[in-house]
C-alpha cells in the first residue's frame, strides 16, 4: 500500500469512529451492522425516545434496542421485517415505544440516507439504487464526503468528559423548544385547534401501520407490546387530557388486536420528577434507561 | 425419500457441486472436473452470474464422454439478476417496486427461465427452485413453476431457503409440494425438524455451504477426530457423510482438483447410528444468515 493510501485509510478509519460518522451520518446505524445475536429475547424499535429508553446491558437476557432516532413510523415495521429472524422464533417480543406524535407521523414515508445501510429495497417505500451506492460508498469511505466543520464537533466530544444533569430551568426551556419543533414539524398552531385533512391521513395511516406490525409480530409468534416511556415532568403537563385523547387514543382505541399489552410510563412519577435520570425534558439518560427497562422487562414477566 | 434422476434415467449421485462466485472460464474448468471426477448435480441461480460458464462446460460435455442427459443442472429464480451491487437491485418480486406494476409474476419468471436457458445452453432446466420465500410473491411464483414443469421446460420444481410453515403455505394454495428444498444446515445448526418435515413429504433437502463451519472453524478436527480416525477420513468428509446419511444431498464447493476428488471420495464407508448422535451433538442451532434481512418479512 502507497504511502498516499495509507494515509487516506487512517484518515477514514479516525472519521468512522468519530461523532459526526456515527451521530450525524449514520446515526444508530452501527448497532445494526454490528449485532449478530440469534435467539434474542426481547426487541425494542421506535424513534428517539425507544433509542434512548432501553438498556440491556448488565440484564439476564438478550435483549437489542433496534430504535432509531427521527425515525418514522413506517421504519419500524421495516426495521422489524429486515431484523426478526433475530428473535428466539419460540418465545419472544417486541417493544414498540411510541413517541407523543407518532399518531401524526404515519404518513411521513421518507427515508434518510443512513436507512440504505440497514434495510433491504423491498421494506424501502421508495428505493433508489444509485443513491444506495452513493451511501455505501460514503460508509466504507467518508474522508471525501467529510465537512471541515465537523472535525470542530468530533473534537469537542473527545474532550468533553461526562454530561451534567439538566437544572429545573433548562427542563422548563427544552420542554417549550420541544413542543414548539414538534408543533411546527406536524403543522399545527396548537393541539386544541381542529385538524387539517393532512394530520386526520397521518392518523389513519398511523393506525394502519400500527396495526400491521402488531399482525406481523402475532403472525410470527412474537409478542408485541406497545410502551410510552417516561418524560420529565415539564414536558408531560404540557399534555392535556384532550391532547393525549388526540395523540394516543386515536391510535389505541383503534388498535384491532385487543389483547395487546399497553404499557403507558408518559407520567411515571418514579421517572417524572427526578432530572437525574434524563438527558433533556423528553429523553432517558443511560441510568435511566437502566431503570426503566428492568421495571418493563419485570412487568412482562421477561425477568 | 424421491431420488433424483437425470434425464437419462440415473440416480445422481448424492453430492452435487456448489458453484458460487466462480464465472466464465473459471466455472467451466470446476464443472468440468467435477463432473470427470463423477459429480453429476451443478447447482447454480441467475444471479450468482455463473450461469453462462454453466453454458460454457455444457458445450464441451462430448470431450469428456458425457451429454446433456447425464448431468442434473439446477438453478434458481430470485429477486434480482446478480449481487448487491447490481442495478436491477429492488426491481423483483418488490411490491414498491414500479416494475411489478407493469409486468406480471409469470411474465417475469418465463423471461429469467429463458435467460438461464439461454445462459446454460440447453433446452430444459433439470431443477428449478425459488431462491427466498419472497413475500406476497412466493405462491404466484410457484404456480409459474409448476406450469413450467407441465410444458417440460422444468424437471424438478423446488423452493431455496424455505421453512416449514412457507412450504405449508405453497401447499395450502396449490396443492403441490416442493421436489426439492435447498437450505442451510451443518452439524452446529442441523434443522432437524425442517429435514424431518422434508423428509416425510418426499422433499428432497440440499444442503448449500455444507463446510462453511468447517472452513471457520466453529467445526474443528477435535470435534470428530475419533470418527475421522476411524474412517482415515478427514473432517470435511466426515461432515459430506453426515449430510448424506441424514438423507441430505450436500453441495460442497471448491475450485481444486484435489478436493473436489476429496469431497466426492465419500461413498465407501458409512457412519453408525452412534455416531451420527455424536455429530449431532455439536449442535447449537447456530444460523449463519440472517434470512430476514435476505429476504425481508418473511
Amino acid at each position: 500500500m502507497s504511502i498516499k493510501k495509507k494515509v487516506i485509510f487512517y484518515i477514514n478509519a479516525l472519521i468512522r469512529r468519530g461523532y459526526w460518522y456515527n451521530n450525524v451520518a449514520f446515526r444508530d446505524c452501527r448497532k445494526f451492522w454490528k449485532y449478530n445475536t440469534f435467539n434474542t429475547d426481547v426487541m425494542n424499535i421506535g424513534s428517539s425516545s425507544s433509542v434512548c429508553a432501553f438498556n440491556y446491558d448488565g440484564l439476564p437476557i438478550k435483549g437489542v434496542n433496534f430504535g432509531i432516532s427521527a425515525n418514522p413510523q413506517c421504519a419500524d415495521m421495516a426495521v422489524l421485517k429486515n431484523y426478526f429472524s433475530f428473535l428466539n422464533p419460540n418465545k419472544s417480543t417486541v417493544i414498540i415505544a411510541l413517541c407523543p406524535f407518532t399518531a401524526l407521523s404515519g404518513s411521513y414515508e421518507y427515508l434518510q440516507d443512513r436507512y440504505y445501510t440497514i434495510l433491504t429495497p423491498p421494506v424501502m417505500p421508495v428505493f433508489y439504487f444509485w443513491k444506495k451506492q452513493e451511501v455505501k460508498t460514503m460508509m466504507r469511505n467518508p474522508l471525501p464526503y467529510y465537512p471541515l466543520v465537523a472535525l470542530f464537533s468530533d473534537l469537542w466530544h473527545i474532550i468533553r468528559k461526562s454530561s451534567k444533569v439538566p437544572t429545573e430551568d433548562q427542563m422548563i426551556k427544552d420542554a417549550d423548544i420541544k413542543m414548539k419543533n414538534w408543533l411546527f414539524e406536524f403543522s399545527l398552531q396548537s393541539l386544541s385547534s381542529p385538524l387539517s385533512l393532512v394530520n386526520k391521513d397521518n392518523i389513519e395511516d398511523a393506525i394502519r401501520l400500527l396495526n400491521e406490525t402488531i399482525l406481523f409480530c402475532k403472525e410470527h409468534n412474537i409478542r408485541p407490546v406497545i410502551v410510552i416511556p417516561p418524560m420529565y415532568h415539564t414536558l408531560s403537563e404540557k399534555f392535556s387530557k384532550q391532547d393525549r385523547h388526540l395523540l394516543f387514543d386515536s391510535l389505541f382505541d383503534n388498535i384491532e388486536d385487543k389483547s395487546v399489552q399497553i404499557l403507558n410510563y408518559m407520567d411515571d412519577s418514579n421517572f417524572s420528577n427526578n432530572r437525574e435520570l434524563f438527558k433533556d425534558s423528553f429523553l432517558l439518560n443511560e441510568k435511566g434507561a437502566k431503570i426503566f427497562t428492568k421495571i418493563i422487562l419485570g412487568k412482562l414477566d421477561l425477568i | 425419500m424421491t431420488k433424483l434422476i437425470t434425464r437419462n434415467g440415473n440416480i445422481v449421485p448424492p453430492v452435487g457441486l456448489g458453484t458460487f462466485p466462480f464465472q466464465g472460464d473459471e466455472m467451466c474448468e470446476v464443472v468440468l472436473n467435477a463432473l470427470k471426477i463423477g459429480y453429476r448435480l451443478i447447482d447454480t441461480s441467475d444471479d450468482y452470474r455463473g450461469e453462462s460458464g454453466v453454458g460454457l462446460a455444457v458445450d464441451k460435455l462430448a470431450d469428456i464422454g458425457l451429454n446433456r442427459e447425464d448431468i442434473f443442472l439446477l438453478t434458481k429464480v430470485t429477486d434480482d439478476d446478480s449481487y448487491d451491487d447490481e442495478i436491477l437491485t429492488g426491481i423483483y418480486f418488490n411490491k414498491n417496486s414500479k416494475f411489478m406494476k407493469r409486468h406480471s409474476v409469470e411474465e417475469i419468471v418465463r423471461e429469467k427461465v429463458e435467460k438461464s436457458l439461454y445462459e446454460m445452453h440447453t433446452d430444459y432446466i433439470d431443477a428449478l427452485l425459488i431462491h427466498q420465500p419472497y413475500p406476497n410473491y412466493s405462491v404466484e411464483i410457484w404456480k409459474v413453476l409448476i406450469e413450467l414443469k407441465r410444458e417440460g421446460v422444468v424437471r424438478y420444481i423446488g423452493v431455496s431457503n424455505y421453512q416449514e410453515r412457507h412450504i405449508e403455505s405453497l401447499i395450502k394454495e396449490t396443492g403441490v409440494c416442493p421436489e426439492i428444498n435447498e437450505s442451510y444446515a451443518s452439524p452446529v445448526g442441523i434443522k432437524q425438524s425442517l429435514v424431518d418435515y422434508c423428509i416425510d413429504r418426499n422433499c428432497q433437502f440440499v444442503t448449500y455451504s455444507p463446510l462453511m463451519e468447517v472452513s471457520t472453524g466453529k467445526i474443528t478436527p477435535n470435534d470428530l477426530q475419533p470418527i475421522m480416525s476411524k474412517y482415515h477420513k478427514s473432517l470435511a468428509q466426515i461432515v459430506i457423510r453426515w449430510n448424506i446419511e441424514r438423507g441430505c444431498i450436500p453441495l460442497p464447493k471448491s475450485k481444486k482438483l484435489s478436493r473436489l476428488a476429496e469431497n466426492f471420495d465419500v461413498f465407501d464407508f458409512q457412519l453408525t447410528t452412534d455416531e451420527m448422535k455424536m455429530i449431532n451433538t455439536l449442535n447449537y442451532d447456530y444460523q449463519h444468515f440472517l434470512e430476514s434481512l435476505m429476504c425481508a418479512g418473511i
